[in-house]
């Protein structure tokens, strides 16, 4: 009947949207909101899938499980513990590790299996059949291809966390499944995320709190702003973006003439691997300030995502400002517990020893954040172009604390100052360099064309070929609007770098000023943006991760 | 709380009032594809003289393959037009028609059955109608050719398609011929809950201008069925209305080999003169043919014809 | 505590960590200062310092992270 693309479907924004929150709104008791927004979070998710829903459904029910088996597991520790001598404790606490270990163990395996196979599969069996063509071995492996559940990748993680957390005792397992079915499903995040903790988000979600106008104004406003990023940069950079990472077809006569990257010069090929980073970024971010927005008017506290990420002076920096989430939990789950294992603390301390303070936590640090990048890259998707941009990351963290460190001795020395002004920008330059030159390997469709398209930005940059107006995708009106709609946005990310963001200054202002405000926007996004006949909006670029 | 609800109100009055008056500077100023309306052959209509188109034809791609005005004009001297684009949906059918009854009251409305089948997403009939009542959703891209004129100028929809929304192809691409309206003869496909609406809908415009409505079924292999047949003929009898379907077996001559255009898809230009000259014989037994040859009113479609015929023999 | 100070101001001689109190949330510690930092703690109290108790609310300020210690040092 329905299916929703995206949150910036027409579908969703002249039915879904005022639906849900208009019911949301009337409705006098807090349990009726609650099952609202179950309700629609469920129906949204059997929009785009109808029976994957079930794989929700498990993923829920085996946290809950879980949770609860982990919970019952502490609180035999805390019996056992009480009345016992000092010396005995060590050895009871040991056992119950043990235990609640292998059921950890048992449950995220669950987790991750649907996960892994449903994503993962075909990729893993592709490249074993490649293999075994290697030793000429004539037995092949059927590649299967499966349906992939609305937001696998972003779910499973909230999961996840919340299973490690149990464990930790830092959470106490909730009983009530229905509560995490609304964390799990919660139809705004489901799509591209925030991935959520069940101690940030959770409780807020239950509460259901009635709508007020502050907040119902706020969270419009909000999602108007992600509404521009997305549809006016990021669907109209689409065209330019499409053609020259996966070619154009030009009729010429009778035929159908295909042509790929190698019809542009490198530096075309270079601006378009520019332009699909700010893409990546105004739909993603776009797509967090709608999600974010709506929660908002819900009264949830979903945490934020992104932190004007092109003001980052390091490669480092910058993956702590550009989909947040994603980073933390990588942190607090894979780069913690590798670096406090036993093996790695080991190495950690002897590299200290031999090689300073400042360099030897490098060591045992590489190895956890290896550990992550990897992680990471597999997270994006099956494929050696994600594992590649996860490897190229995690070199260019690495060299750059080694850097860091050398610098800093350099600039004690020499007294040569790192942090006036021309020098943070020349930082900021070379950081987003680096993250568009990442970008086009994570754009492009294959591994071994993102090396020919890196290679033809630095041997053919100029060349003599002519890019027509079909080539482009794009005319210079659309790459005006882009670039004052990329202005406004570096604009609005200094107001909110001085920490007072651009609401709140509107806000204070009369009446008057405030409705001119807003109607210009609106206007602008109507006006400006990239839909209608000859439009095909860009995909949510995040959900297939 | 009374007073956020005033505001809100106030608010979104000045809202719609603003896209309205952009509407109005986005609207193109003449309904010429040059400048910048959309399905500009389907709109043509509006640059019809009031009141002096006698049939109208709606539907998709099928509709502007088979229907030919200037034939049915060069037969018999009555006037059509046909308000068709490709893909279309039922909510846009019914736009299209609201628009042609602004300015023209036919006597007979062909619906070319295909677009009773086409899946309407309840999306998009709401924005349909959002597009329809602010027309800056429709026209916003027209802000790369903006002039100071579309501030000043008045719209004025004067221009008209030669071929009266038929499109002229030479393509023949014949089909192997195969028993395509065979089958179950109780099946029926059904037709969805929306779609019907959105049809029972566009009936009752047409009762409100005093047209009669007609379903029709162009032939064509790779759209229409046994199934289809019963879906749409139990629909029109629900609704109480003609369909003539020019698939069914011994309803109109069709030869495969030189009809059809593209392998039993569309009408060939053969085929859609067989077509019309069943529209035609139709229209003559409901005697809604008037013959406006004589009228000198009428001059523009003598030269209409001839720029065709002109055309044509190219 | 002094001890704890002390080894902060190793690692890092321009932060006030006597008064400095979101040294986490303002990412004045980065995840690899952290680790020289947990292994200097370790050695310096003998205790173990488990992933678990890597949150940022432990490690915020310098009173929370001998908090932190002296419960380590409790459990045993």
């Amino acid at each position: 009947m329905i299916t929703f693309s995206s949150y910036f479907d027409t579908a969703f924004l002249v039915l879904f949207l005022p639906v849900s929150v208009a019911v949301y709104m009337i409705l006098p008791r807090q349990n009726l909101r609650r099952v609202w927004l179950l309700l629609c979070s469920l129906f949204f998710f059997w929009c785009d899938g109808k029976g994957l829903l079930v794989f929700i459904l498990l993923s829920t029910l085996f946290m809950h499980h879980g949770g609860l088996w982990l919970g019952k597991l502490q609180n035999e520790l805390d019996a056992a513990l009480t009345d016992l001598p000092k010396e005995e404790k060590k050895a009871v606490r040991e056992r119950f590790k043990k235990r609640k270990r292998l059921v950890l163990a048992f449950f995220i395996a669950l987790e991750l299996g649907m996960l892994a196979v449903l994503k993962y599969a075909g990729f893993f069996v592709n490249n074993l059949n490649g293999l075994m063509g290697l030793f000429s071995s004539g037995t092949r492996f059927i590649v299967p291809h499966f349906l992939l559940p609305m937001g696998i990748s972003f779910y499973t993680m909230q999961a996840m966390s919340y299973l490690f957390d149990v464990y930790r005792g830092k959470l106490a397992p909730d009983t009530n499944i229905g509560r995490l079915l609304l964390y799990m499903s919660f139809f705004p995040n489901i799509m591209e995320g925030p991935i959520c903790r069940w101690s940030d988000t959770a409780e807020s979600l239950w509460n259901a709190e009635r709508v007020t106008y502050e907040r119902l104004t706020r969270g419009a406003q909000r999602i108007l702003w992600g509404m521009v990023k997305k549809i006016v940069i990021a669907d109209r950079l689409n065209p330019f973006v499409q053609n020259v990472f996966g070619g154009y077809d030009v009729m010429e006569g009778a035929d159908l003439l295909h042509f790929d990257f190698t019809a542009y010069p490198g530096w075309v090929v270079a601006l378009a691997a520019a332009a699909f980073t700010l893409q990546l970024y105004a739909e993603f971010s776009g797509t967090m300030d709608f999600a974010l927005g709506l929660g908002e008017i819900f009264g949830v506290h979903t945490p934020e995502n992104f932190q004007r990420p092109f003001f980052s002076l390091s490669i480092s920096e910058f993956w702590k400002r550009w989909h947040i989430t994603l980073g933390t939990w990588f942190r607090d789950y894979v780069f913690y517990p590798v670096s406090m294992s036993a093996p790695v603390k080991k190495l950690t301390t002897r590299a200290r020893k031999k090689l300073g303070n400042r360099f030897g936590p490098l060591a045992g640090g590489a190895v956890a954040l290896f550990a992550v990048w990897i992680f990471n890259g597999l997270w994006h998707g099956a494929g050696w172009n994600y594992i590649f941009f996860g490897m190229y990351h995690f070199t260019l963290i690495l060299l750059g604390n080694i850097a860091d460190v050398v610098m800093i001795r350099f600039s004690e020395k020499t007294g040569f100052k790192r942090d006036i002004l021309p020098v943070k920008l020349f930082r900021i330059f070379r950081t987003a360099l680096l993250v568009v030159l990442g970008e086009l390997f994570f754009r492009a469709p294959t591994l071994r064309q993102g090396f020919s398209m890196c290679g033809r930005i630095f041997t053919q940059f100029i060349t003599n070929q002519t890019v027509s107006r079909a080539a482009w995708g794009v005319d210079w009106k659309d790459a005006f609007i882009v670039g004052v709609t990329a202005a406004i946005m570096l604009v609005v990310g200094l107001l909110q770098e001085k920490g007072k963001g651009i609401r709140e200054r509107v806000s204070e202002k009369p009446v008057v000023l405030r409705y001119l405000f807003w109607y210009a926007v609106v206007l602008f996004l109507v006006v400006f943006g990239a839909y209608g006949a000859g439009y095909i909006p860009v995909d949510p670029m995040y959900a297939e991760f | 709380m009374k007073k956020h609800v005033l505001s809100a109100v106030i608010f979104m009055i000045g809202l719609a009032l603003l896209l309205l008056l952009a509407g109005l500077v986005f609207m193109p100023k003449s309904n010429t594809k040059e400048a910048g309306i959309i399905d500009a052959a389907a709109n043509g209509i509006l640059g019809e003289p009031e009141n002096t188109v006698d049939t109208l034809f709606l539907g998709d791609s099928l509709a502007y393959s088979a229907f030919i005005p200037m034939h049915i004009w060069e037969e018999t001297g009555s006037t059509s037009y046909v308000c068709s684009t490709g893909e279309q949906q039922l909510q846009y059918t019914s736009e299209l028609l609201k628009k042609a009854f602004t300015h023209q009251s036919p006597k007979t409305v062909f619906l070319e059955a295909n677009v009773i089948y086409r899946k309407v997403n309840l999306g998009t009939v709401i924005y349909t109608k959002l597009y329809d009542a602010f027309s800056v959703f429709r026209y916003h891209d027209r802000w790369k050719d903006l002039s100071v004129q579309d501030l000043t100028r008045r719209k004025n929809y004067s221009w008209t398609d030669d071929e009266k929304g038929f499109r002229y192809f030479t393509d023949v691409r014949a089909a192997e011929e195969t028993d395509y309206m065979a089958g179950d003869e109780y099946a029926s496909a059904e037709i969805p809950d929306l779609n019907k609406a959105l049809l029972k809908e566009l009936a009752d415009t047409c009762a409100e201008h005093g047209a009669e409505l007609v379903i029709i079924s162009v032939p064509s292999m790779k759209n229409w069925s046994r199934a289809k047949h019963n879906g749409v003929r139990a629909l029109a009898e629900e609704i109480g209305v003609d369909y003539y379907d020019l698939n069914a077996p011994g309803t109109l001559m069709i030869d495969w080999q030189t009809d059809t255009r593209d392998k039993g898809d569309h009408m060939s230009y053969s085929g859609a003169v067989k077509v019309t000259d069943y529209v035609i014989e139709r229209l003559a037994e409901k005697q809604a043919l008037t013959d406006h040859r004589a009228d000198p009113a009428y001059a523009p479609w003598h030269e209409a014809f001839a720029r065709v015929k002109a055309k044509n023999a190219q | 505590m002094d001890e704890l100070l002390d080894l902060l101001r190793e690692l890092d001689p321009e932060v006030d960590f006597e008064n400095e109190e979101a040294l986490i949330d303002d990412r004045i510690l980065d995840s690899l200062t952290i680790l020289a930092l947990i292994a200097d703690i370790e050695e310096t109290f003998d205790v173990t310092v488990p992933a678990v108790e890597i949150v940022p609310a432990n490690f915020n300020s310098a009173k929370a992270m001998y908090e932190m210690i002296e419960r380590l040092q409790e459990e045993g």
